[in-house]
């Protein structure tokens, strides 16, 4: 089943929250050129020739239609250079993980349960929660909608079992047919990829800002972009219950995260170390001599 | 420093630190370096979890762990100044 549905401005208009919703990301916009794409964006789900659902196995529901505009949107007016890579590559199918599967993904690839059980991989990503005995998965979730997939990314860690950060991988529909794609039940739009998508399927990595240069030396040679995505944060909430909000007043938003330690804290620990390895050989020295005297004392 | 033999849990404890460092420090250090730890961080299972209100040496990581990120900072990080404290305490030993 493959479908492309297409939705009228007036489905669109009478989603709850779509005044609020636009009215807002329009204010965050930069300039009246950025304006006009938000506000195109939201109404036209595309941008130029690229349309952000994926045709195959979408269904008919205007509400998760403008969430999904939403998401893009919010990434235009955030973090513009993201917006630009996810057009450029026409990524449009996400996976939400953490820094902690980061490594085995840059390594393996994003595999299914079933895939990496053949190949002896533990799986660090969502999909280890697939796990039905005697039964792995056999793909791999992505969605077209940013903030589904941000669910799976741990938001930021808080309160996670994971915290480490959040890691969105991207990619498109290209690569998505080269591996094959399958129908997931779910309450959201999902696309199954069969098996596992390959390194090299991999388009994009969005991390936050302050991550993204140790992601970038991580990735190495690897031809993936890796962009900051702030959008993350809680301030971006949109429920089943409506359309939520972007809380542009919170301090969150003016100010993007900033990195945890610096020079500083990293020579702090250092040099607090370096002198507890020293207090121990001197102990080990002064041990030794100690038995030493313990050992004349002994003779004598 | 001894040589500091790293299993798979410590590069990817190493390399999660090294994700929360400012991008100086990130940049500083070597390609190679990176890809080494990577490559073994890619076959830990650890859930290496930073607790963002932690300093480094308080964060759930191993000895080794803190070793190398003492010997990437000797390395690649720390000032002329820093290094001859260093050499001075080392002088001590």
């Amino acid at each position: 089943m493959y479908l492309d549905i297409g939705y009228s401005l007036e489905q669109i208009k009478e989603q709850q929250g779509y005044d609020e919703i636009l009215n807002c990301l329009t204010s965050l916009a930069k300039d009246e050129e950025t304006k006009e794409k938000v506000t195109s964006i939201i109404n036209t789900g595309k941008y130029g020739d690229f349309k952000f659902s994926c045709p195959s196995h979408n269904r008919d529901n205007p509400y998760l239609e403008l969430r999904r505009r939403i998401g893009m949107a919010y990434i235009l007016v955030r973090n513009p250079e993201a917006f630009d890579a996810i057009v450029e590559d026409k990524v449009n199918l996400f996976h939400g993980t953490t820094g902690n599967a980061l490594f085995k993904i840059i390594k393996y690839g994003l595999n299914s349960l079933k895939a990496s059980e053949e190949a002896g991989i533990e799986v660090e990503t969502g999909e280890r929660w697939s796990r039905i005995e005697g039964h792995p998965r056999s793909f791999v979730s992505f969605t077209d909608i940013i903030d589904v997939a941000e669910l799976y990314s741990g938001k930021d860690g808080e309160g996670q079992d994971d915290m480490s950060f959040p890691v969105l991988i991207g990619t498109n529909e290209e690569e998505a047919k080269k591996c094959g794609t399958l129908i997931v039940h779910s309450d959201v739009p999902e696309v199954g990829i069969k098996n596992k998508l390959e390194v090299d399927g991999i388009k994009l990595i969005g991390v936050p800002s302050s991550k993204v240069d140790f992601v970038k030396k991580a990735v190495g040679n690897l031809p993936i972009k890796v962009v900051g995505i702030d959008t993350h944060d809680k301030i971006y909430n949109l429920g089943y219950d409506g359309c939520g909000r972007i809380n542009i007043t919170d301090d969150r938003f003016k100010k993007k995260e900033e990195p945890l330690y610096d020079e500083t804290s990293l020579k702090t620990m250092s040099f607090k170390r370096i002198l507890e390895r020293l207090k121990d050989s001197i102990s080990s020295i002064t041990g030794r001599r100690e038995g030493l005297n313990n050992g004349q004392n002994r003779t004598r | 420093m001894d040589k500091i033999e790293l299993d798979n849990d410590s590069c990817k404890e190493v390399l999660l630190i090294l994700a929360f460092c400012n991008k100086d420090i990130v940049n500083n250090i070597p390609d190679e370096i990176y890809r080494e730890l990577v490559d073994r961080a890619a076959l830990s299972e650890k859930n290496v979890k930073i607790d963002k209100n932690k300093k480094i040496d308080e964060q759930e990581i191993s000895k080794n762990s803190i070793d190398y990120l003492t010997y990437l900072f000797v390395n690649y990080i720390a000032t002329d100044k820093d290094k001859e404290t260093i050499n001075y305490l080392f002088d001590m030993e």
